[in-house]
């Protein structure tokens, strides 16, 4: 006992050196909190008591580190966790959700960038590639959910629940059967595109105790998916790193190790991009938005690091569960908002 | 020198011709001995191991795998009986705890509904309609372990070498028919079938100690390299390497261990 406590110290120890980045933002944003703790006058405002933001700040950040540990032990987004169920479930403005759902999203990925980089197994041209039309899709994504916003006002707050909830049921299932990803995809065929492109690669697996060599097909379909993904993420506010890890297995016949870690990546690219067109809107608000981000790291860190024995199958199952349930939520609230019945039961 | 796995219906003399057999050649006979084996061996209370074979999983047990933990003790416990050869094991299931070892020769020892039906009723004193619905929940609770368990109907006579129906045979040409097949050549344990033996017994034992700790984990071994095989996330496998390691590397016999995490 003593000593898996000490073991697991050490680990949290190598963890804080190993990945400055995230050791020195973490204290950055804890520094700053506690600054403007100590130091601001917000007695006499109208808008929130200096208890309730605390409230906010701290429930926030321990709401976000709790979905954080849940979202990686379950192999689950941030985002596609927060996003539906603060959609579903709250009354806060729709946009002001999205955009705090891609800071989730977006901290998900980047924790594990750095290392999946480092280990090369988020391989750089592949990210490149994939990138580039995901970053596009994202940003009309992102002008589009504004736009529908400001046309449309509380029914296009109704299409967007109605849609989420009927994409957010197709998530559940393909989180539920996995999606019949495969470990090592043996391409038939290579394209011509993917080989000028030189999508491919090799890593070391240590389970195999060899280098492991692949080559990525069907550049132009995944390059096509990429951007609809992308649109989905910036419109809806999630990351969807399932459906990004499936392109690159299932499409593009990348390894899932590979697949995996590329996601990540291109989670946290996409998702910066996209967030600059809320925060230009003026929906990303900081005391709502940075305890949500700190609690994504943390947790993450914590999941990863020292939560590993929890039972991931029973905690995947409870997600998937609150995955189902905000679905319902949402598509009662969208059908309620865009056709203006109201369903008493729910 | 071989092993006999005899998976033997309820109420069909079972029993009484996997022990002739083992009589016939000189071999150990093993059945309800395993719970007793393993019980020491992983220090778990008997009643426990034996509900864990005798009863079909239940809704709970979905949530917490205690079941499949003892399901993989008891595989583990036989496996380490298997290696030392010259073995018959009856019981609930032998050829799927000792699935993956090729020279095992697998048989099913069935009986007729009538033959059965008696046997009920000399042992439990019933009358036939009670002895058929005794017959029919024990094979309704055991094809549910054994979907459960290894998603195989036990019966589902294509996972057996030899099929034996007792009614139409008696207990002595049953008897005669495994031995006659016991010496084919298929059914020896070589050099090789015995490597492959001590392989899958070290991965059962990894098996069954991690599990206390990870119930999802698969377990493969050559030349005592053990390569374990675990769904998570990929941003876990640095933690989970150095834990599993640390669990697996002071098992007998374990001289590298590697982690496989494949991500969800």
């Amino acid at each position: 006992m003593q000593k898996t406590k000490r073991m697991r110290k050490g680990r949290l120890w190598s963890l804080v050196t190993s990945v400055p980045e995230l050791t020195i933002l973490i204290i950055l944003i804890a520094g700053g909190y506690l600054i403007m703790g100590v130091f601001s006058r917000v007695e006499g405002t109208e808008v929130l008591s200096p208890s309730a933001m605390w409230l906010i700040i701290v429930g926030c950040f321990l709401i976000s580190t709790a979905v954080a540990v849940l979202a990686v032990i379950g192999g689950i987004g941030g985002g596609v966790i927060f996003t539906p169920i603060m959609l579903g479930f709250t009354h806060m403005d729709s946009l002001v959700i999205r955009a705090t759902g891609l800071v989730v999203a977006m901290f998900s990925g980047l924790i594990s960038s750095g290392p999946f980089m480092r280990s090369q197994l988020a391989n750089l041209k592949v990210v490149f590639y994939c990138g580039v039309p995901i970053t596009i899709g994202a940003l009309v994504g992102s002008v589009s959910a504004i736009y529908l916003h400001e046309a449309l006002g509380a029914v296009g707050d109704g299409i967007v629940r109605l849609s989420l909830g009927i994409l957010m049921l197709v998530v559940a299932y393909f989180l539920f059967t996995g999606g019949g990803k495969t470990e090592y995809p043996v391409p038939k065929r290579i394209d011509a595109l993917s080989v000028k492109l030189r999508l491919n690669g090799s890593y070391w697996e240590a389970s195999l105790g060899k280098m492991v060599d692949y080559q990525m097909i069907r550049a132009l379909w995944g390059g096509i998916l990429f951007i609809l993904l992308g649109f989905m993420g910036g419109f809806f506010g999630l990351g969807g790193g399932a459906f990004l890890t499936a392109t690159l297995n299932l499409i593009m016949a990348a390894p899932i190790k590979i697949a995996a870690a590329c996601s990540g990546v291109l989670l946290a690219i996409s998702n910066a991009t996209a967030i600059w067109t809320y925060i230009t809107y003026g929906a990303l608000i900081a005391i709502f938005a940075a305890p949500w981000m700190l609690g994504q790291v943390v947790g993450g860190i914590l999941g990863a690091h020292l939560l590993i024995r929890i039972r991931a199958g029973f905690v995947r199952k409870v997600l998937i569960l609150i995955l189902l349930a905000s679905s319902v939520k949402l598509i009662v609230r969208g059908v309620e908002g865009t056709f203006g019945i109201h369903i008493p039961i729910l | 020198m071989s092993i006999i796995a005899i998976t033997r219906a309820s109420y069909s003399h079972g029993k009484e011709v996997a022990e002739r057999v083992a009589r016939e050649l000189n071999y150990e006979c093993i059945s309800k001995e395993l719970i007793s084996l393993a019980s020491q061996e992983f220090d778990i209370p008997e009643n426990w191991l034996r509900r864990a074979v005798e009863e079909a999983p239940k809704l709970l047990d979905r949530f917490h795998y205690g079941k499949q933990k003892y399901v993989a003790y008891l595989r583990s416990a036989l496996l380490e009986y298997a290696v030392k050869d010259n073995l018959v094991y009856h019981g609930l299931a032998g050829h799927l705890l000792l699935a993956g070892i090729p020279n095992i020769l697998k048989v099913m020892i069935s009986a007729t509904t009538e033959e059965r039906v008696k046997l009920v009723r000399e042992r439990e004193n019933v009358s036939e309609k009670e002895a058929l619905k005794i017959i029919e929940k024990f094979d309704k609770e055991r094809r549910k372990w054994a979907m459960y368990f290894h998603s195989k109907d036990p019966w589902d006579m294509s996972m057996y070498d030899l099929s034996l129906v007792i009614g139409r045979l008696t207990i002595g040409d049953a008897v005669d028919e495994i031995l006659a097949t016991a010496k084919l050549p298929a059914f020896q344990t070589t050099p090789e079938y015995q490597r492959v033996l001590k392989n899958q017994s070290l991965a059962a034992r990894v098996k069954s100690d991690l599990m206390n700790f990870y119930h999802d984990v698969e377990v493969s071994v050559e030349n005592h390299t053990v390569v374990v095989h675990i769904k998570r996330s990929l941003k876990m496998e640095e933690a989970l390497t150095e834990d599993i390691r640390e669990i697996v590397m002071h098992i007998p016999g374990v001289k590298d261990v590697r982690v496989n995490v494949i991500p969800i």
